[in-house]
């Protein structure tokens, strides 16, 4: 298929745009240029909607440009139309699809008319013998240009199918089949298998039986077996579409998390500061009630306050330069012993106690330094205690103010906790909560995990062994049929449907292996020639695609999407050079005409995760393994893409957005 | 001393007591809450001291170390007319500790006065069954009501933990001053 013009008449933002491919195989590159929200998407998506009239517009299902639906007087009628000119295997074809929108008198727009196809046909270089092909023919004629289940390997619009998705695809075991020429082997197989229904069942069903209730109870047993055969591959079937519509949204919510890296980060240090106020509130209220109940409780405040007092006022200098002294103190003689003395007229060393002499003075006297009057001890113990109070109540205050100095930095935590929380909360104002996609990513992961160990199971363990007892059940019947000509027949027939059931089952092992080997080897040439680095890149038997750090089994990686850019960039390039090579076509029994010439890609931002080393690498090497290589792309790509691409580019084009909703493509 | 009046602080002074201390014999009234947000923005009352007489004695020797007092009594009322009072039973003020404590109070207010010699300040500072009781409870509070004005200043405006802190820090720094400078 070589894409050669396409027109765009009244599809979305596209009024009237033609654009011509170019065809020249040493520039068979076409770029157009063009900014988010430009059109890009829109342009591969007509594409599709042309020949296939799929309509995946997730936003708005009215392909009508909205100013012609402004502009439609109800009870008016308008079409939305896309003119695709191609040649293939030597024909011409002019594809055209329409579709035709009605404004209701309440000026609702619905279609009046599905979309639907038409077709030219002719000889290469002979555009005036075109002829219309058969309406009800055009589809199968589209079919036989490409195959829809194919075309989401050459139409990569970028959002629902994306370069980066591919290898993610679940049921790429099947497209692979399809896209290389094995699926007829294996519908082969199948039409003589004695497991299913087939061409060897009604065969066997032509045998005469015993009419005993052995005979009975083993087509019974075959009935069983086929059944449970069926119903397990019936699981297969939906687990292995469950596994599809898991790994797609798996690969949505990666996309996300890629795109959103920074939000992740953002989001989980929100979380930590959510987390870690928590902790710091839990904190501040312990160590505030202990602190407060200690003010409360300990009479620092007090006790330091006698200390200030002490201190201010300088009582234990001014307490020391009392005449009361401690050492005069007669704590333990009281004033009524000296009284007693007094009275008795002489002391206790013999001295004379007379009114107003010596003796007598001293003994008055000294009633001042005992009990009530012990005024020296009263000082002296005082500032001994008011001293002692001085030098700990420094250390309690300290140890107070220092407990609230911790609170209050507790307290400045939380709050500049709270700032940044705000500040990132009107950050990420908006973005997805990338924790619970990851959450979801994960589940989902578990998911597939689980699909795959029930698909497993059936297909490894379950299948096989029914097939067994089948087969045995087909020998026990074909054993105890009547003998007669007839049956003879039959039997010789039904070995010979085993035969060629085994033959086929055996060769479309042998042509997997050999498709597997091969595309393991193109898609290994073309990344080795796309990507600097030290991985290698692998398929398994389900055709999956990944690459691994030599030496490394098991790894995690996390490129964020630029390695599996290139990586399905070489598979994409290695599945094309294989179909085109026709080395799977060799095989027996194999497609004729799955791919029978080269085939375009076409791509909407197909580089936007792709890193700039590998943006020149996959730009040198992809005009080569396609025919034609179309791709809408954003200016800052193709500043990366130019030095590499310059020497294939045949036409560039440019997008221009004329208004929100009308744009255009002029060549530049 | 054996105390045999009650004592009683009347006013804005006891609305003040009222206002910083537990009393646990009742729950606060909503008129005498010191009531801030706490971390989850509830309200969470405070009390500063756990006693009446707790926050009596602080208050009185604040008043003392600053060397302010107010010697008449306020009768402020409260919403019903009364005038709002605070009161300490004898039966807590003849308690050991809080005895102990009032006479080393009084010891201070009299030893920081610069009234006499100081061997007469001594003599009045611990002549404790020579005093009359009243004259020492009187002396006391009125030092208390400066005491408890200044307290009063430093928290009525705490909205948060923070704001307390702050106050509380206020306080402490206000003593350690004092603890590191001699009165002129």
């Amino acid at each position: 298929m070589e894409l050669r013009k396409i027109n765009l008449q009244n599809f979305r933002q596209f009024k009237n745009t033609t654009v011509e491919f170019s065809t020249d195989v040493n520039k068979n590159v076409t770029v157009i240029l063009g900014d988010n929200t430009f059109g890009k998407t829109t342009f591969v998506k007509a594409f599709i909607w042309c020949l296939y009239r799929q309509n995946t517009f997730k936003d708005n299902k009215i392909l009508l440009n909205h100013d012609v639906q402004v502009q439609m007087r109800p009870g008016e009628s308008k079409e939305t139309k896309v003119v695709l000119t191609l040649m293939h295997n030597g024909f011409d074809y002019l594809i055209t699809t329409r579709e035709e929108y009605t404004k209701s008198q309440n000026g609702n727009i619905t279609t009046s008319k599905r979309a639907q196809s038409s077709m030219l046909k002719g000889c290469t270089g002979n555009p005036e013998n075109m002829k219309p092909i058969p309406p009800d023919a055009v589809s199968n004629e589209i079919n036989n240009i490409l195959r829809e289940e194919l075309k989401d390997y050459f139409f990569f619009d970028g959002e629902d199918n994306s370069i980066e998705k591919i290898s993610m695809r679940g049921n790429l075991k099947d497209a692979v089949s399809n896209l290389l020429g094995l699926q007829r082997l294996e519908d082969f197989a199948n039409y003589f298998s004695p497991n299913i229904d087939s061409v060897r069942t009604r065969i066997a069903d032509g045998l005469e039986k015993k009419d005993d209730g052995v005979t009975t109870l083993l087509n019974d047993d075959l009935l069983r077996n086929k059944g449970e055969c069926q119903k397990a591959k019936d699981q297969v079937k939906k687990a292995e579409e469950e596994i599809d519509k898991l790994s797609k949204e798996l690969q949505d919510k990666n996309d996300i998390i890629s795109a959103n890296k920074g939000v992740m980060n953002q989001q989980e240090e929100k979380k930590e500061k959510l987390d870690d106020n928590i902790k710091l509130k839990e904190a501040i209220e312990n160590d505030f009630s202990n602190t407060v109940l200690s003010v409360n409780t300990t009479d620092v405040l007090l006790r330091s306050l006698y200390a200030a007092s002490f201190n201010k006022y300088d009582l234990l200098n001014k307490l020391s330069s009392s005449s009361y002294k401690s050492e005069t103190s007669l704590t333990h003689i009281s004033t009524s012993a000296v009284d007693d003395i007094i009275k008795r007229g002489y002391c206790i060393c013999g001295a004379k106690i007379e009114s107003g002499n010596e003796a007598y003075k001293h003994l008055i006297e000294s009633k001042e330094h005992m009990e009530p009057n012990d005024y020296g001890k009263y000082a002296s113990d005082f500032s001994d205690s008011e001293h002692y109070n001085f030098r700990n109540s420094k250390v309690d205050l300290y140890t107070l103010s220092n407990n609230l100095t911790g609170i209050l930095e507790k307290i400045g935590n939380v709050d500049q906790n709270n700032k940044r929380i705000k500040d990132i909360t009107n950050l990420i104002v908006g973005c997805p909560e990338i924790g619970e996609i990851q959450q979801r990513a994960n589940d989902i992961s578990a998911e597939i995990a689980k699909q795959e160990n029930y698909r497993d199971f059936y297909l490894y363990t379950n299948i096989p062994e029914l097939e067994k007892k089948i087969q045995k059940n087909n020998a026990d019947i074909s054993a105890a049929s009547v003998n007669n000509e007839k049956n003879n027949q039959i039997k010789n027939s039904l070995k010979y449907c085993d035969y060629i059931y085994l033959a086929a089952s055996s060769q479309l092992q042998v042509s997997k292996n050999k498709v597997r080997n091969n595309l393991q080897d193109e898609v290994t040439k073309a990344f080795n020639k796309m990507y600097s680095g030290k991985r290698i890149i692998r398929i398994d038997e389900d055709f999956r695609v990944s690459t691994k750090l030599q030496g490394f089994e098991n790894e995690n990686i996390d490129d964020s999407g630029g390695l599996s850019a290139v990586t399905n960039f070489a598979f994409v390039a290695g599945l094309i050079s294989l179909a085109k090579s026709k080395m799977t076509l060799s095989i027996d029994f194999s497609d004729n005409t799955p791919i029978d010439e080269n085939y375009p890609l076409i791509m909407d931002a197909p580089f936007s995760k792709t890193d700039e080393k590998h943006i020149k690498n996959v730009c040198s090497i992809l005009p080569i393994y396609c025919n034609q290589l179309i791709i809408a792309i954003m200016n800052k790509d193709y500043q990366e893409a130019e030095p590499a691409l310059n020497v294939r580019v045949g036409k560039i084009y440019r997008f221009i957005k004329k208004s929100e909703t009308e744009s255009d493509i002029e060549a530049i | 001393m054996t105390y045999s009046l009650d004592l009683r602080i009347t006013g804005k002074h006891a609305a003040i007591i009222k206002k910083y201390s537990g009393d646990k014999t009742k729950a606060p009234s909503d008129e005498f809450k010191f009531v801030v947000k706490d971390t989850q923005g509830k309200d969470k009352i405070i009390t500063i001291f756990s006693t009446y007489f707790q926050c009596f004695e602080v208050s009185a020797m604040l008043g003392i170390v600053m060397g302010e007092k107010i010697e008449v009594a306020d009768n402020s009322t409260d919403e019903t007319g009364k005038i709002i009072t605070a009161t300490i039973l004898s039966s807590m003020l003849n308690q050991k500790s809080s005895r102990q404590n009032l006479e080393r109070i009084y010891a201070h207010l009299i030893l920081d006065r610069n009234e006499g010699t100081i061997d007469s300040r001594i003599r009045n500072a611990f002549s404790f069954d020579s005093v009359d009781e009243k004259t020492q409870l009187n002396e006391i509070t009125s030092y208390s009501r400066a005491g408890l004005e200044f307290i009063d200043s430093l928290f009525k405006d705490c909205q948060s933990y923070e704001d307390v802190c702050n106050s509380l820090i206020a306080l402490a720094d206000k003593i350690n001053d004092l603890l590191t400078s001699k009165s002129d």
